[in-house]
């Protein structure tokens, strides 16, 4: 089964599409790939920071738990840090890309069960277009970084780029 | 801290205090013209912290957290905003986890 970790963006677009849904509300055509997305995948992830702003932040007993109740939370693992220092040397992303980028690499769950993500979903074109760019560099850092770690760390990789295009709606 | 920041400092507070007050008064029937409201005095406000919306959010039982994402400009902002602070604690504090072996 393919892990998939979704960026903050696919998040509120599967938060306003359920709220659209709760009131009888027509969704936008982004709001509608954002919830055929997460129908279509079993194996859905968030992150930590995700987690906080669905729990802490966002007051909507109605909607929050169907979104928490089919996903699991990824919390940052061993070199998380480090990993995402050396994403923001190598490219241009933003901290919050090379942050998003990091847990798909060096993440785990709360029983620490797995290690990363295969794909990140992202609205993100300019995320998906600059790491295509520095991908082989992204990939010879991340190698030159675990290829002496011990397992699992030395098996950590770089994960996929799903986007859901934001200029359909 | 300079005396520049200091007065950048208090010119911040004082239009956070501002914002928060006519937060709090605001009590129309109608949700539209709240929201518009709402929208248009944070948009010049450029100020999006947690305090402030918390503010609004418990003040105005008009207005929910879930009408505000659905704003076409401002709930992006305020999402970005939470996710900012967010990611800032995380950087700040990662609070790694193990990982099991094979």
């Amino acid at each position: 089964m393919t892990r998939i970790l979704l960026d903050k963006n696919i998040v509120r677009y599967w938060t306003i599409a359920l709220l659209k849904l709760a009131n009888n509300q027509t969704l936008l055509p982004i709001q509608n790939q954002a919830l055929i997305l997460v129908q279509a995948q079993p194996d859905l992830f968030i992150s930590k920071e995700i987690y906080h702003i669905l729990t802490k932040r966002v007051q909507l007993p109605q909607i929050i738990p169907i979104l928490l109740n089919q996903v699991q939370v990824l919390y940052p693992s061993k070199y998380f840090k480090r990993w995402v220092r050396r994403i923001q040397d190598t490219t241009s992303l933003t901290r919050e890309d090379a942050v998003i980028l990091s847990y798909a690499t060096f993440s785990t769950t709360t029983i620490g069960n797995i290690l990363g993500v295969d794909t990140t979903a992202t609205t993100g074109i300019n995320f998906k277009s600059e790491y295509n760019h520095q991908h082989l560099k992204l990939q010879r850092r991340l190698n030159s970084m675990t290829h002496n770690l011990d397992p699992p760390w030395n098996q950590a990789k770089l994960p996929n780029m799903l986007v859901v295009k934001e200029n359909e709606n | 801290m300079t005396t520049s920041e200091r007065i950048s400092l208090r010119i911040e507070k004082n239009k956070k205090e501002k914002l928060e007050k006519l937060a709090k008064k605001l009590d129309t029937t109608s949700s539209e013209l709240l929201r518009e409201l709402i929208e248009n005095l944070i948009s010049i406000s450029s100020l999006y912290d947690s305090l402030t919306l918390e503010t609004i959010f418990s003040t105005n039982p008009l207005l929910t957290v879930g009408d505000f994402l659905q704003l076409p400009n401002q709930g992006e902002k305020v999402w970005n905003q939470w996710f900012q602070e967010e990611v800032d604690a995380t950087i700040k504090e990662p609070g790694e986890r193990d990982v099991q072996k094979g």
